[in-house]
């Protein structure tokens, strides 16, 4: 290995030389190469020949002679692709390509490279304002005070400020005060909330799973989110954060298990598929929260074949999943193993004693059907003394039309004479009886099938106790014995689906039980209810993962978990690093390189800076591989990202040196010239949370408590909105107009949209009018000086005074007027 | 790839929805126009669809794809051995419906249809489909996504997002069940695609349209809601005033003016009670007939699709009794066969898919594993099954492709699901190898890396 400072020095050669030859015409002809040619000339590589690497074009194909000579005129002769030539541009690509020297430099790629030291003199502004210097562009002036501290509470604490917080910072008019506020704001609680959200977007935060109504949501989900929010208050060191997600189970800090959530918590696929495929999912999805979220590579992209643009090969992807294979879902109880035992020991008194009953009315149930089926002629006829209400209802609804389902009843219902009721009873207590010798006999076979069974290779056991063997439906494809269609039918009408006359649920039994059987079952509900008094709620626990047998994936062949191919063993991708990953599940391992990989500090600071300035410099700030976006200014990158290792991975203080360069503070105003230099701020549209946040806040009915369990969204709800519930399998309705990502899938960066929807939330929803009610209480009550200063941080001009007031003297209400207020463009864009 | 990525665009752009504007919009950022360059990449043959889902699983041999040999062979196993479904099935079984020819054109339908029968002109019926997993869930995913699993965006939002609406005043894409289907929201999800393509999901046991559609009943009279219009258009300019153009904001502002306007239209256009008894009761007064009726009211305004699943959970996964097939047709077959035959009255037919499908078909085999269940019934088959296209640019009068003698397997020309959906784009004017979208490193389409237009149903 190459000692760390020869590594930068070889790899600023690289960067200098590399970068902007290949920014365009590499990418164009590989664009052209894997779409064009890539199908047969990829690993299927047809006449010997692969156009997917330098070495294939190095070898060329079976004339032996190199690639790059034959490419030409092939493809100008049209002799290739056999699909139909390529057009112009195409050939003009590769032209251009060959012209410069075909540079192929997936390995020479900037981001695959170390990070160099800071180097001396260089700043944020001073690696800024070279480049607007040397484009010759002018950088917007220093927005106003006001205006910077709203964007500072905006962007660190996503709140408007209060009155006295606002009056704090605008009245320090001594140097450095926005040193200060920054101090103030970063060492808010309400910093972590924000941030804390930030990264569970990528975190692909989610407190259910897609199975939804079928599985239990994830109650104890949210303490995954405090983990994460606190872990960000308390300015845990990024390496240490994301080395925690992944394995802090075994890094002997039991406060670190926490973090274990952002796997435990799903997704998981449970039965959507087949269990090897769900399975297989299931791993696909971590391989892509680590590699595009922790590190800004889309290894997942190699689940079915080499990667396209990226060395990342199919085994590279096998060999991370594989950690993933040998780590299982746990739980991790936040109490002693006492009282997770004693709380186990309760609740199994509490369900044996559940069954226990379920089985007397069961028993009790069946007498019951035996019972009525023998006065079934009577309540057909419904004469007689004694007949039960309910079940004569029953057999009257089920008797009000002609039975088309079965041909029993025809007699009955050409004449309805006692003679053929009693046929139909006697018929029906025949059905009944086979019904029942039948289950039995099915149960015989099918448990004597499931013995013979073979044990599955391995069971996983998910959140809920859901268990999934590789076997499907064991016992599903038992051949078992049933009635005759037509009997069946009748007996499903008469004893079997809800409404027929002699199904007896649990109720109607209890309803109906005889004396002599209504001692026992009091005294086994009385039992059953006394325990489950004494049951207390159950402890919290961490969703978490932990060690499993290691196992080493096959590869599956184009993707598919049936069609397996070489054992892969567990290891970093090759190009950047290829470590070994096999103690034990060998996540550790991988938590520890990934924490300490110069990819995860360029994606960290990346996203630090996307945050504050509404865009990322590289505008892919999931993937900074040969597809993704080139960084605006490179140099500030690396930068920022050699500040961010030399200072510990210092979240907070990387955060404030942002916030404190001259560039942050500029004026959001746009002009012709695009933004990638940083010549300006960029207005942002508040995202959801920080919108729904802000209205609360300035009605006066924001709860700004820390943490807790989840709420629902109701009108009553008026805490911060992270701790609103999220679903994967459904997302809030409110929230998804605001463009709150899906919880499904880690997630890149926010998209903004502006629909018409948006403003029906503001015109007519039940929120809006709430806050907007106690908004305008508040602005009758202070004036529209104070109401302004409490919404906008600013008094109103002479014309909006006057506006306002011609609005009240024409029936418009303060209450109105606070609404118009909360929907402007004010209120939702941040300079 | 000089892409400019901010994601400013989108809001521009859905702003914008109307087909001339995403005309000009969808060329500047390219980012987010699927269809770059231009609305579509041909003339589309179709501008809307409404796409009916029989979810549970509707039987072929019971419905659109007879087979005498089932009645010859009936209570004996299947020649050669029957594949592997999900659970243990029997003899082969027969079909308890009689199959008639009530249209021209010849096309055989099940007695369980008769009026959607006598519409065969205007239909093609592709008997070849097939799928990948003989499951609900993943055959569901793939239908609407195109993938067994859930996280890619669904048919429709990658036509709202490829194509826009004609009508910015309605969403764009709408999903009506009259409870939840199995799965769920998942299956509308626009997944990585902007939220504001996702369908707009309405449960249609309610009727009153302010009860459908989130935060449209107006809160207050239309003249205080107008003068609140003006109150904020006044400040709102003032603030754009003080700033250089930023097209966001002015966006922002149009947005306001359009929502005003939806309030009266919205509501209008979702209201089946507007109908006249005599209508109702022709497509059948229950969720699903008012369903297909509101389909109707949505296309004839605009909206690009229109998506019904029949029932909550599963219904039409007949595992015990084929009988409740002939059930389930009733209800079904005066919603479809009204819709189609109301579109064509008022010219929409030609410009409107009609699509009836399901997630797989059943086996042509009774089902005799699960215990205590009767053996009257089919279980899941996802190697061959049956789908019905209507109008939109499809040859009417024709049926397209083959099951084997007894309706198990798709053996002539055979259609996957990646083709339907790759057809169904090519219908609505779209390449469905173009049609992509960027994330997570990669360029993704609903057709994944397959499909084939099929070509010969094209009109």
């Amino acid at each position: 290995m190459l000692p760390d400072r020869m590594k930068f020095l070889l790899s600023v050669a690289m960067l200098l030389s590399a970068m902007p030859l290949r920014a365009g015409s590499e990418e164009a002809a590989r664009q052209v190469l894997a779409a064009k040619c890539g199908g047969c000339h990829g690993a299927a590589a047809m006449g010997g020949l692969r156009l997917d690497s330098a070495a294939g074009f190095a070898k060329g194909g079976k004339s032996g002679k190199p690639a790059l000579e034959k490419l030409l005129p092939a493809v100008m002769s049209g002799a290739m692709p056999p699909g139909g030539r390529l057009k112009t541009e195409e050939i003009d690509a590769l032209e251009k390509w060959i012209g410069e020297g075909a540079p192929w430099g997936r390995d020479g790629h900037w981001a695959w490279q170390p990070i160099g030291a800071v180097r001396a003199g260089d700043s944020i502004d001073s690696l800024i304002d070279r480049r607007l210097r040397e484009q010759g562009i002018a950088a917007n002036p220093r927005a106003d005070k006001r205006t910077v501290i709203r964007r500072m509470f905006f962007d660190l604490v996503g709140l408007p400020p209060t009155e006295g917080e606002y009056a704090l910072a605008f009245r320090d008019r001594a140097e450095g005060w926005e040193g200060r506020l920054a101090d103030r704001l970063l060492g808010s609680a309400h910093f972590g909330e924000n941030w804390g959200r930030h990264w569970l977007d990528v975190a692909r935060y989610g407190e259910d799973d897609f199975s939804g109504t079928a599985m239990q949501p994830y109650k104890n989900a949210w303490r995954y989110r405090d983990w994460a929010i606190g872990a960000v208050n308390a300015n845990m060191p990024y390496d240490r954060f994301l080395k925690a997600q992944l394995a802090g189970d075994l890094m002997g800090d039991a406060g670190l298990v926490g973090g274990l959530g952002l796997t435990g918590l799903g997704p998981w696929y449970y039965g959507i598929s087949q269990p090897p495929q769900a399975r297989a999912d299931e791993r696909h999805d971590r391989v892509d929260v680590v590699s595009r979220g922790m590190l800004g590579v889309t290894v997942a992209c190699a689940r079915c074949h080499d990667h396209k643009y990226d060395p990342f090969s199919q085994k590279d992807y096998y060999a991370l999943a594989g950690v993933f294979a040998s780590s299982k879902y746990q739980e991790y109880p936040l109490v002693s193993e006492t009282e997770v035992a004693r709380w186990k020991a309760k609740k199994a008194e509490v369900d044996a004693a559940s069954k226990l009953v379920d089985q007397y009315l069961e028993r009790q149930g069946e007498l019951l059907k035996d019972r009525f089926a023998r006065e079934m002629a009577r309540y057909m006829l419904g004469t007689g003394e004694g007949l039960d209400a309910e079940v004569l209802k029953r057999w009257k609804e089920y008797l009000a039309k002609p039975e088309e389902f079965h041909p029993f009843l025809k007699a009955w219902f050409a004449d309805r004479s006692e003679g053929h009721a009693r046929a139909f009873q006697e018929l029906m207590i025949g059905v009944l009886a086979e019904k029942r010798q039948l289950d039995a006999d099915n149960r015989v076979v099918v448990e004597a099938a499931m013995k013979a069974a073979p044990k599955p290779v391995r069971t996983i056991v998910l959140p809920g106790g859901y268990r999934s063997d590789e076997d499907f439906n064991p016992g599903a494809d038992v051949p078992s014995k049933s009635l005759e269609r037509d009997r069946y039918v009748a007996y499903n009408r008469t004893f079997q689906e809800a409404s027929a006359p002699l199904k007896f649920s649990a109720e109607l039994t209890v309803k109906l039980l005889p004396q002599e059987a209504r001692g026992e079952y009091l005294r086994l509900k009385g039992e059953l209810d006394r325990l489950k008094t004494e049951l207390p709620a159950q402890y919290g626990y961490v969703d978490g993962i932990a060690e499993f047998e290691a196992w080493d994936l096959p590869l599956n062949v184009r993707g598919n978990p049936e069609d397996l191919g070489e054992v892969v063993p567990r290891h970093f991708p090759t190009v950047l690093g290829g470590e070994e990953l096999r103690r034990g599940s060998g996540r550790l391992q991988l938590a520890e390189t990934v924490g300490r990989h110069p990819l995860a500090a360029r994606v960290a600071v990346n996203r630090i800076w996307m945050h504050l300035f509404g865009e990322g410099i590289v505008r892919t700030p999931s993937n900074f591989g040969l597809a993704g976006d080139r960084p605006g200014n490179a140099e500030l990158l690396e930068y920022l990202a050699a500040r961010f290792i030399a200072i510990g991975y210092d979240v907070k203080a990387m955060t404030r040196e942002i916030v404190l360069s001259e560039a942050y503070r500029r004026t959001a105003d746009k002009g012709d010239q695009e933004n990638r230099l940083w010549w300006r701020q960029n207005r942002k549209r508040l995202a959801a949370e920080p919108l729904r946040d802000s209205l609360l806040a300035v009605s006066g009915r924001l709860d700004r408590s820390v943490g807790g369990a989840s709420g629902e969204l109701k009108p009553e709800f008026v805490r911060r909105t992270v701790y609103a519930k999220v679903g994967r399998f459904q997302a809030e309705e409110t929230l998804s107009l605001f463009d709150l990502p899906s919880a499904a899938v880690t997630c890149e960066q926010r998209v903004v949209t502006n629909v018409p929807l948006q403003k029906l939330f503001f015109l007519n929803s039940e929120m809006v009018a709430r806050e907007a009610a106690a908004l305008g209480v508040l602005l009758k009550k202070k004036g529209l000086e104070r109401g302004y200063q409490l919404v906008f941080q600013r008094g109103p001009s002479v014309s909006e005074k006057k506006a306002a007031r011609e609005f009240l003297k024409r029936g418009g209400s303060w209450v109105q007027l606070a609404q118009v207020l909360m929907s402007s463009n004010e209120f939702a864009y941040v300079d | 790839m000089s892409i400019d990525r901010m994601p400013i665009h989108v809001g521009e752009i859905a702003t914008r929805w109307t087909r001339r504007e995403a005309l000009a919009r969808l060329a500047v950022g390219a980012a987010v126009a699927g269809v770059g360059g231009a609305a579509t990449h041909f003339a589309p043959k179709a501008k809307r669809i409404v796409y009916i889902v029989l979810n549970g699983g509707m039987s072929q041999v019971d419905t659109f794809d007879p087979k005498p040999m089932l009645r010859k062979y009936n209570g004996q196993p299947m020649p050669g051995g029957a594949p592997k479904t999900e659970r243990a099935t029997g003899t082969l079984m027969q079909s308890p419906f009689a199959f008639n020819r009530t249209s021209s054109c010849g096309t055989e339908v099940s007695e369980i249809f008769p009026r959607l029968g006598g519409l065969m002109d205007e239909c093609c019926v592709i008997r070849s489909m097939h799928t990948d997993v003989p499951n609900h869930e993943p055959s569901l995913f793939m239908i609407n996504s195109g993938a067994i699993q859930p996280g890619r965006p669904s048919l429709g939002s990658w036509l709202t997002y490829g194509l826009g609406t004609e009508n910015q005043n309605l969403p764009g894409f709408v999903v009506l069940c009259p409870g939840v289907p199995v799965v769920g929201p998942p299956l509308w999800s626009s997944a990585f695609l902007p939220a504001v393509f996702q369908g707009t999901f309405l449960k249609t046991q309610k009727s009153d349209p302010y009860e459908l559609i989130q935060h449209i009943k107006p809160q207050a009279e239309p003249a205080a809601q107008r003068r609140q219009l003006n109150l904020l258009k006044k400040l709102n300019e003032e603030h754009l005033a003080a700033r250089a153009k930023d097209s966001q904001l002015e966006a922002s502002m149009a947005a306001m003016e359009t929502a005003f306007r939806m309030q009266t239209e919205a509501p209008e256009a979702f209201d089946v009670r507007k109908e006249s008894a005599a209508t109702l009761a022709r497509y059948g007064d229950h969720d699903f007939g008012r369903s297909c009726l509101m389909a109707r009211r949505l296309v004839e305004r605009g909206v690009r699709m229109v998506q019904i699943y029949y029932g909550n959970s599963q219904p039409w996964d007949s595992h015990e009794d084929i009988q409740a097939h002939k059930h389930l047709a009733a209800r079904t077959d005066p919603g479809v066969a009204s819709l189609i035959e109301d579109l064509k009255e008022r010219g929409l037919l030609a410009d409107t898919l009609v699509v009836l499908g399901t997630e797989f078909g059943r086996t042509p085999a009774v089902e005799t594993g699960s215990i205590t269940k009767i053996h009257n019934g089919r279980d899941h088959n996802s190697l061959g099954f049956s789908v019905v296209l209507a109008g939109g640019g499809v040859k009417g009068g024709i049926t397209y492709g083959a099951t084997d003698d007894f309706g198990y397997r798709a053996v002539e020309k055979r259609c996957y699901n990646h083709d339907l959906n790759a057809t169904i784009l090519h219908l609505m004017g779209i390449d469905h190898t173009k049609l992509t979208y960027n994330y997570s490193g990669r360029d993704f389409r609903l057709t994944d890396v397959a499909g084939n237009v099929v070509r010969e149903i094209l009109a």
